[in-house]
């Protein structure tokens, strides 16, 4: 009996925890690569999407970024990016028509933040070419501000965030930009003798500087990336991960960056200084910089301080940057189980948050192969791969459960993003497919946890919270979140910060609040298992 | 007549013993130079000719495995122990293929059974690697800390235990093995990052930002090394293209800039020879590739073109020469053996031009 039902725990302990709903739920979305027959390299990039809530109906909709036409393309659509309007009842409409968002530029990721402050989400969409500022009117509609607004980056943009780094009441912007390849410089890469095509090495093109636009408060913006003591990193940039790694007050910008040293900028009072070397984040344990791709910023260990989750080619290993004192890293990728599983895989898509509602941050990876012809190179790996659910198991340990888990299928992966879409307590995954359709993928948790949800309102801060922490007693000792604008790869988290609390029925939560303006708020939360909303300066959950 | 099949088997025999060496030793030369292509040619040829020897199919799995052709090599590498039960060579590459894959269990087997076998440091070593990923600390430390105790110069062990101990969170321990490390190798990058990420650590912020800046600078003479031979591989490109179009000039001119960034690649030499042939111009052309023969003495095809256009210059000594090196080179290549007939017909050495064109009729027909 006792056997019995040992086992039937370890049954449930294994049950999936996914289920791909993305057909079922209207979101039908195809990625277009704009494939041009001549490998160019932006290809098989991927585009990334994220949740929003455009309309403020409370529920998480899902905006998705496409590519579009290269020179040489054969296909006969005229592919956009997408925006899908959630019901509530977990069902996605396509309302991208009239919406002001139907952009046939080639699309790669986006951030969301509301930059004028005005209760409506704004967002940002890079591209390979001129990015683009969508303004959100409230009325279902998006104006491109872009060139009223003053930003202008020409440049091949990747990943981007909204954070406020001066702390003056509105949001910045970050936008990494990768390297110069145009359709006119393409370079034949892969094995010349043999005839057999592949997209090239990154560093066969010059690496781009990334791009800070300062919001000036009156909807404009000025480019002072130099100005501020960023962008001196080499280039090659594709994933942001924004937080307050040295507990500070100030936000910090991480990037990963495509084989030159990934770079970590300390926030000091509005202006950076580029301390990669001395935190021991900027390359592999044996000092190689790696094909950095996606990042995230997450406290895996809960120990009051944020550490650094990083995605690389296969071959390589996905790193793990612990968080030690006074803002020095350690690699505990493979003692903390997440490097060797990782060796096959290249990792994009990286956002750390509480699967399973246990009080331990965990850790979900989208994977897939930059080759569509990966086998012919390297036998040993395939194009599309199945992407990773690191369960934290404490004491420093992550568990990787995908198989088991619902995430078994293979997946040309690049962004992901998590968020509640049924505002169920539970954390869904939103990860989208180089060339293929996004898969959405259903948390069925189903409240066997207790769980807190906090929707952020700023008024001295940025409206959207951006940068705030919240702090609470969790079953492992104080959980720790911040509320996040882009991240991952190419890709936008839910705004909302979410708490995974362990068993159910524990009473009342003392939370803290520390928002970006300074102000920090003690409250107690009681009832949990629920969105809260909460209000700068109001010292109590609404 | 018996005697005489003796004679002739043995003759035979002897021949393909001959050529089996060229074969190995220019597919060896070809893996030096990371010409994976040749050397899988060459290897293949050798495996064709001595079917039940480990020699040959370790070389070919080797070759497969740089080429990150796995599932071949790992099925060479299986068959070299089928032949040769315990080979050491073979036992590694297969673990180092499976440990970087992440197939822990079954490269820890490869190197505890190599480990067994031979006192080669790199079995041990590996095995310390594999256990430490796999969550198994204090055994792979103590076979490392063995390792020294036997051979206290051995730097590379010094410098997997600075890695191990660094990973335990034991960087007091690590310091003073990458400090002995880049004492023995002062440029040796990863030594280095090891020791300025362990004194940042440690809170000896000025120490750690020394050793970071001999790395950085490391670093970047490592990167120019990288960054030209790139150039260089973008240009071999380009000059190919041009002499696919006929731009002769142009291919001149782009294997010029090519040889001049990465001087010593025996590739651009060649290319140079094939641009400045084309040309008409016979001398640049010879020049260039005796130069890249020089470089690569492995490569037989330079040879052949070197011995060309000597011949076509008069010059039947020097070409007879050159030609029956690149016949060592290959044995199973028809082309040499006609030109060394045509140089023999023309010094009037009939027999020897018989002999020639026998062989290349009979390679020809393979």
């Amino acid at each position: 009996m006792l056997v019995l039902s040992a086992g039937l725990a370890v049954l449930l302990a294994a049950a999936p925890l996914y289920r791909d709903v993305a057909r079922e739920s209207g979101l039908a979305f195809v990625h277009d690569m704009g494939l041009s027959g001549e490998k160019m390299m932006v290809e098989t990039m991927g585009s990334g999407g994220g949740f929003i809530d455009y309309d403020n109906d409370g529920d998480l909709d899902i905006f998705l970024v496409n590519g579009a036409p290269l020179p040489g393309y054969r296909g006969t659509g005229k592919p956009t990016d997408a925006l899908f309007r959630n019901d509530g009842q977990g069902r996605y409409t396509d309302v991208t028509p009239g919406s002001g968002l139907e952009d046939g530029a080639y699309g790669m990721g986006m951030c969301a933040g509301d930059y004028d402050n005005d209760g409506y989400t704004d967002l940002y969409v890079t591209n390979f070419g001129p990015d683009a500022l969508y303004r959100n009117l409230g009325s279902g509609r998006f104006e491109d501000v872009t060139r009223p607004s003053g930003i202008g980056d020409p440049y091949w943009s990747s990943s981007c965030a909204f954070i406020d780094h001066d702390r003056d009441g509105d949001l910045d912007l970050y936008v990494a930009n990768y390297v110069d390849f145009r359709p006119d410089n393409n370079k034949y890469c892969g094995d010349y003798a043999a005839g057999i095509r592949a997209y090239c090495h990154p560093n066969v093109y010059k690496g781009e500087p990334d791009s800070f636009f300062r919001n000036e408060g009156d909807g404009t913006f000025v480019e002072a990336a130099a100005a501020l003591g960023l962008g001196a990193g080499g280039g090659n940039g594709l994933g942001v991960a924004t937080g307050d790694y040295d507990n500070d007050g100030d936000v910090d910008i991480y990037v990963a960056n495509d084989k030159t040293p990934n770079v970590l900028y300390r926030n000091d009072a509005g202006r950076f200084t580029d301390v990669t070397l001395q935190a021991g984040v900027g390359y592999s344990l044996e000092g190689e910089a790696q094909a950095g791709m996606g990042t995230d910023f997450g406290d895996y260990d809960g120990d009051g301080d944020l550490d650094l989750v990083v995605t690389n080619l296969d071959f390589e290993y996905n790193n793990l940057y612990r968080n030690d004192t006074a803002g020095i890293f350690s690699d505990v990728a493979f003692p903390s189980g997440i490097g060797t599983v990782s060796l096959p895989f290249v990792g994009f898509g990286a956002d750390f948050f509480d699967a399973d509602n246990d009080g331990r941050m965990d850790l979900a990876i989208a994977n897939g192969h930059i080759l569509d012809n990966a086998p012919y190179f390297n036998d040993a790996t395939t194009y599309a791969q199945r992407p990773f659910l690191f369960l934290g198991a404490g004491a420093g340990r992550m568990e990787e459960v995908g198989m088991t888990r619902g995430l078994t299928e293979q997946v040309v992966g690049r962004g992901l993003a998590s968020g509640d879409i049924d505002n169920d307590g539970d954390l869904d995954m939103l990860i989208t497919e180089c060339g293929g359709s996004p898969r959405l993928l259903r948390n069925a948790m189903e409240g066997q946890a207790s769980w807190v949800a906090l929707r952020l309102v700023g008024r001295a801060s940025n409206r959207s919270a951006i940068g705030a922490r919240a702090s609470i007693a969790g079953p492992h000792g104080t959980l720790i979140e911040e509320v996040r604008s882009g991240g991952s790869y190419l890709s936008q988290p839910d705004l909302r910060v979410h708490f995974g609390l362990g068993a159910r029925s524990q009473g009342p939560r003392t939370l803290t609040l520390r928002w970006p303006s300074g102000l920090t708020e003690t409250m107690t939360l009681d009832p949990v298992e629920r969105v809260v909303t909460i209000v700068e300066g109001e010292g109590r959950p609404r | 007549m018996i005697a005489t099949i003796v004679l002739l088997s043995a003759f035979a025999a002897a021949a393909a013993a001959g050529d089996f060496a060229s074969l190995m030793a220019r597919g060896e030369a070809a893996l030096s130079a990371r010409d994976y292509v040749t050397a899988r040619d060459a290897f293949e040829k050798a495996v064709a000719l001595r079917p039940s020897d480990p020699a040959a199919h370790y070389a070919l799995g080797r070759a497969l495995g740089a080429d990150q052709k796995y599932q071949p090599a790992v099925a060479q590498l299986e068959e070299t122990l089928r032949l040769s039960p315990g080979h050491i060579g073979a036992l590694l590459d297969l673990a180092s293929i499976e440990s970087a894959s992440g197939r822990l269990d079954r490269a820890e087997g490869h190197y505890r059974e190599a480990a067994a076998k031979s006192p080669e440091p790199r079995a041990r070593r590996g095995l310390a690697t594999v256990l430490a990923r796999d969550g198994r600390l204090p055994e792979a430390l103590g076979i490392l800390r063995e390792l020294i105790a036997a051979d206290a110069s051995d730097v590379d062990s010094r410098y997997d235990l600075g890695m191990l101990l660094m990973q335990g969170d034991d960087c007091g321990a690590a310091v003073p093995m990458f400090e002995e490390v880049v004492r023995a190798r002062p440029d040796h990058r990863k030594a280095l990052y090891g020791l300025g990420n362990c004194l940042a650590r440690l809170g000896r912020a000025e120490d750690a930002a020394r050793a970071m800046e001999r790395f950085a600078d490391a670093t970047r003479a490592e990167e120019e090394r990288i960054g030209s031979e790139r150039r260089a591989y973008f240009l071999m490109i380009e000059i190919d293209a041009a002499l696919g179009r006929g731009a002769l000039r142009e291919a001149v001119a782009a294997a010029r800039e090519a040889i001049a960034i990465s001087p010593d690649d025996p590739r651009l030499h060649a290319l140079l020879g094939q641009c400045l042939d084309g040309s008409g111009d016979d001398v640049g052309a010879l020049r260039a590739y005796r130069r890249s023969f020089e470089l690569n003495p492995g490569d037989p095809s330079v040879a052949v073109e070197a011995g060309r256009l000597l011949a076509k210059g008069g010059r039947f000594e020097e070409a007879i020469e050159i030609l029956e090196k690149a016949a060592r080179l290959d044995p199973l290549m028809p082309e040499p053996h006609r030109l060394l007939a045509a140089a023999w017909e023309r010094l009037g050495n009939g027999q020897n031009a018989a002999r020639e064109r026998a062989i290349w009729q009979r390679l020809s027909a393979r």
